[in-house]
């Protein structure tokens, strides 16, 4: 027994994983069931590209992403290239965890890149880029055609007809009264009190004149609870009690797959997956203005990052140029269904240059998009909004008490580390 | 020969339960954040006082307690009475009911995940059985039933546990007590209110501490299947101070709320202990 | 078989009972065997949900060769864990436990209150403080961390120390007078007289290990360390609309138990059973 047990521990100590050796890179990306063929393949190019010159990348999905990031900033263990969710990024400058990458990206890449994704990536205090993504996104309303015509409900074409508030309530009346239709809404309750609560919902608050939080004096109290927020949410509340929004606990196919919710309201990562269920009846339809502001979309992504506890920078340079080049943007619109980040890359793209189905998608990201709040505090304010959000839409709570409790989180959180300085000084 | 489990208790148990005390009255950070962590008071406890959510975890929790405890402790005890009953195929019976003690929790979830799915879920299948087509419940979804269906799948996962003990405690139940009660002419409700219950006395107030004990800590269920949701009806104790020690990485906040915690399960305890044992001299 | 007329009754609640416990489980093994996700969820709740109609392991090779989720390394990093904390706990707690109960110690009453203080901390309220200590240690992500708050555990050092302090005096003091030091009557005399408590303990901490999950949730961060339970559960996460593979890892990780628990039933029985007899 006790060698057995001298054998077990010993294994344990030698199990240890292997440290990466020098020109031998490791990259963290995200578990997703879309983006698996686009690592494949930029693992698979990279090496063979690169592997001559002696410089090789092991690009890993990991599952529970963002815990296992956590953890491994606790351990002082990350790898040499990590993914972050773009909005997360000011909060990991701010803390020290990355560093500036401006300086290894080649100059062209810089000036190529779409405006919205560079304001992203860079961070306030010192104005530079801590983080680069081959892609951005936006929401969209998608919709059946054959259900919004029996309906008889008008769809817009263009962002300028956009609907209004009264109209999409309108066409949801009518679509929930058709047989075929169980919830005519799907707007992803199911994805949980995640960033998608930030991401799908800040755009009706914004296209009604709100907005999550004061971006000049870094205050959320009397922005996310306006009057203007309290009635944007007070309105989608009112749908999910008419039964017009699939619950979370429906599952995620109610539109796609069993076809009984008549529109979604989701990014366009849902693209192959809706192009899939429903063919020629898909129909993508702006985002509805909500109010004066007019139709917003969200924006934004995951990208690239490089931990501040990485050394081999001369590789990790190699690495990044190639992950940003022309055909490598390209290949990561083609595949996942995302707009690449590179102007040079649109008119490339077969869904998003000119006379493609998504055409309209890299429409919405010049016109109608707006960054999330590049803060320190950003994971504060999103879960604190993303937890109102969920509640409203999920129950018969008073909207302004929960955005009145969102509001005091976030200041509170600010408060508690000191403005995050340079912040608010 | 008795250093290497006092150190591993000391390192262990003792240490971080000194920390968390500490911890509790700072503004500790999971990750170090360029600012220094101060020494804050008593404001951990304050706001966490104050925090509406927080006294809903807590109602949510005690709820949960005082529910599957007697739910629970029923189930495993009439199982446990059955199985020691003259039923055929005995061992087969008692394999069979002992099985979800072997799955872990996160297996349990998933499959109940599909039990409770709607709208067409076996559950709701049987649902719609009574209340008509095109009805469903939402089981997760609908924050008064959400908890109910975490205690029904609780009380599925770890019954085997106390049936077991049940099943030990009927054994050291003399059996000649039965026999003289049966001379008696005693009927099988009176053998059980006069022999086999009070028989049962120890291994009811050990089963109702640690089953109520084990309630206060539900986490996994709850984290994988609700994340404490919807609208905060399924948040409890574990999962609140997880989502703001490790989520939030609120160190110090979430310490003062496993200080309460550690306060309130061993007063539960002691009290249970106390009550349960001085009716029993009585 | 003739049914006895007073077990009527009970037998029709055992059948009910055997029924609710084996229902869902055999709904499981049906999803996990169909290969096709839409007859699945046009099934679901039917008949056909809980009786197998097509038989393929399709799901099945999905699951056990799932490059992001490697299901092989996740057994052996549950079957590592769980192992070494068998042994470190039996081994150190028994150890402690003698010396607290046989030994001549002066200080022995007051490590026993204090070993015994522990039992009131639930591990739930300390995990953050360990998270900590772990990050200064430089240990999270890896097996150590994992087997360490196991270890740690005064509830096997007071079932030893229960069952040392019961140990007949003559036979330790003949044991004695043969010469055997103190830690040869430990090693020879009443460790192989302790099966019963050892089993008890092994049972007990297995079912902790195996249900363990806010713990390793905290301290792994990918497939190099993570036991089954919480992959299980980030399985779950990423694959929502998998059901059948969803069905088959449940099914792949629920088997091996059951079979290892159809081996030893009595002893597993037996050793649940006598945790309880003397709360």
């Amino acid at each position: 027994m006790k060698h057995a047990l001298y054998a077990g521990v010993a294994l344990a100590v030698c199990m240890t994983s292997p440290h990466a050796s020098a020109g031998q890179l490791t990259a963290w990306v995200i578990d997703g069931d879309s983006e698996k063929p686009y690592f494949t393949q930029l693992e698979e190019t990279f090496n063979a590209k690169y592997g001559t010159e002696g410089i090789t990348v092991d690009v890993v999905p990991i599952p529970s992403y963002n815990e296992a990031i956590q953890a491994a900033t606790l351990s002082g263990d990350l790898p040499d290239v990590i993914m972050l969710d773009g909005p997360n990024m000011a909060s990991a400058a701010w803390a020290g965890t990355i560093q500036p990458i401006g300086d290894i990206l080649n100059p062209e890449i810089l000036k190529d890149l779409l405006p919205a994704v560079k304001a992203q990536g860079t961070y306030g205090p010192d104005q530079q880029l801590y983080f680069v993504s081959p892609y951005d996104s936006g929401t969209i309303l998608w919709g059946n055609t054959a259900l919004l015509e029996k309906a008889g409900v008008r769809i817009p074409t263009s962002v300028e007809d956009a609907w209004t508030r009264e109209e999409m309530s309108d066409a949801l009346e009518k679509l929930a009264a058709l047989p075929e239709v169980e919830w005519p809404l799907d707007v992803k309750m199911n994805y949980g009190a995640g960033e998608w609560m930030t991401y799908g919902f800040a755009p009706f608050a914004q296209s009604n004149g709100g907005d999550i939080i004061d971006r000049e004096t870094w205050i959320a109290d009397g922005t996310i609870n306006s009057r203007s927020n309290i009635e944007t949410l007070t309105e989608l509340q009112n749908w999910n009690k008419n039964g017009w929004i699939v619950p979370a606990s429906a599952g995620d196919n109610k539109f796609y797959g069993e076809k009984t919710a008549a529109l979604s309201w989701v990014g366009n990562w849902m693209w192959p997956a809706h192009r899939e269920g429903l063919g020629d009846d898909l129909v993508l339809i702006p985002p509805p203005a909500f109010g004066e502001a007019g139709p917003i979309s969200a924006n934004g992504s995951w990208g690239w990052a490089v931990p501040a506890s990485s050394t081999n920078l001369e590789d990790i340079k190699v690495f990044l140029n190639y992950a940003m080049s022309g055909e490598q943007v390209a290949a990561y619109a083609d595949i996942t269904g995302y707009v690449p980040s590179r102007a040079s890359a649109i008119p490339l793209s077969k869904i998003y240059g000119e006379g493609g189905a998504g055409e309209i998608f890299a429409k919405l990201a010049e016109c109608c998009g707006v960054v999330r709040p590049v803060h320190p505090a950003y994971p504060v304010i999103t879960n604190a909004w993303a937890t109102a959000v969920v509640n409203i839409l999920s129950g018969d709570v008073d909207v302004e008490t929960e955005l009145d409790r969102a509001a005091q989180t976030i200041d509170q959180d600010i408060a508690d580390n000191d403005g995050y300085p340079p912040f608010g000084q | 020969m008795l250093l290497p489990a006092l150190i591993f208790i000391t390192a262990l148990i003792i240490g971080p339960f000194l920390l968390s005390v500490w911890f509790s009255f700072t503004d500790q950070r999971l990750v170090p954040r360029p600012i220094p962590t101060k020494f804050i008071g008593t404001t951990n406890y304050a706001r966490m006082f104050a925090d509406p959510l927080f006294w809903q975890a807590i109602w949510n929790t005690v709820f949960f307690a005082v529910i599957v405890t007697p739910v629970q402790l029923s189930m495993s005890l009439g199982a446990a009475l059955i199985l020691n009953s003259a039923v055929p195929f005995r061992g087969f019976f008692r394999s069979v009911a002992i099985l979800p003690l072997l799955l872990p929790m996160t297996v349990i979830v998933s499959i109940w995940a599909v039990l409770f799915r709607i709208p067409s879920g076996p559950f709701n299948a049987v649902y719609q059985w009574f209340a008509g087509q095109g009805n469903y419940v939402d089981f997760l979804g609908n924050p008064s039933v959400a908890m109910l269906s975490i205690v029904a799948l609780s009380a599925w996962a770890t019954f085997p546990y106390q049936m077991l003990i049940y099943l030990a405690g009927l054994q050291e139940i003399p059996q000649d007590l039965y026999e003289a009660a049966k001379l008696d002419g005693a009927k099988a409700w009176h053998r059980f209110r006069y022999v086999t219950w009070p028989g049962l006395r120890n291994v009811n107030v050990f089963l109702l501490i640690i089953t109520t004990v084990g309630a206060l800590k539900l986490f996994t269920q709850v984290d994988i299947l609700t994340k404490g949701g919807p609208n905060g009806a399924t948040t409890t104790i574990i999962h609140y101070l997880f989502k703001q020690g490790y989520a939030n990485q609120k160190v110090g906040y979430a310490s003062a709320v496993a200080v309460f915690f550690f306060l309130a399960v061993t007063a539960i305890a002691l009290f249970q202990r106390r009550v349960f044992k001085n009716e029993g001299e009585a | 078989m003739r049914i006895p007329r007073d077990a009527v009754l009970p037998s029709l609640f055992a059948v009910v009972l055997a029924m609710g416990v084996l229902l869902p489980l055999m709904m499981t093994l049906t999803i996990s065997l169909n290969p096709n996700e839409q007859d699945i969820m046009v099934s679901m709740g039917s008949v056909r949900s809980f009786i197998p109609q097509v038989f393929s392991p399709q799901n099945y090779i999905e699951v056990w060769t799932d490059p992001v989720h490697p299901f092989v390394r996740y057994l052996a990093n549950t079957a590592l864990i769980t192992f070494s904390t068998l042994a470190l706990s039996i081994l150190f707690n028994s150890m402690a436990a003698f010396v607290l109960a046989q030994g001549t110690l002066p200080i022995r009453k007051p490590v026993m209150i204090l070993i015994l203080a522990t039992l009131a901390v639930p591990g739930e309220s300390l995990v953050l403080p360990q998270l900590m200590m772990a990050g200064w240690a430089g240990i999270v992500d890896s097996y150590e961390v994992q087997i360490m708050p196991g270890v740690a555990n005064a509830m096997s050092i007071f079932l030893f120390f229960q069952f040392f302090s019961r140990l007949p005096k003559e036979l330790i003091e003949a044991a004695h007078i043969d010469g055997f030091s103190f830690f040869q009557i430990y090693r020879y005399v009443a460790m192989p007289l302790s099966k019963p408590v050892i089993s008890a303990i092994a049972v007990l901490q297995f079912l902790e290990i195996w249900n363990a999950y806010l713990w390793p949730v905290m301290v792994t961060r990918g497939p190099e360390y993570r036991p089954l339970s919480v992959a299980m559960s980030a399985y779950f996460g990423t694959n929502q609309a998998a059901w059948g593979n969803i069905m088959a890892f449940a099914v792949s990780m629920a088997i091996p138990v059951i079979l290892f628990f159809l081996i030893l039933q009595r002893q597993f029985i037996a050793s649940v059973m006598s945790s309880g007899v003397k709360g």
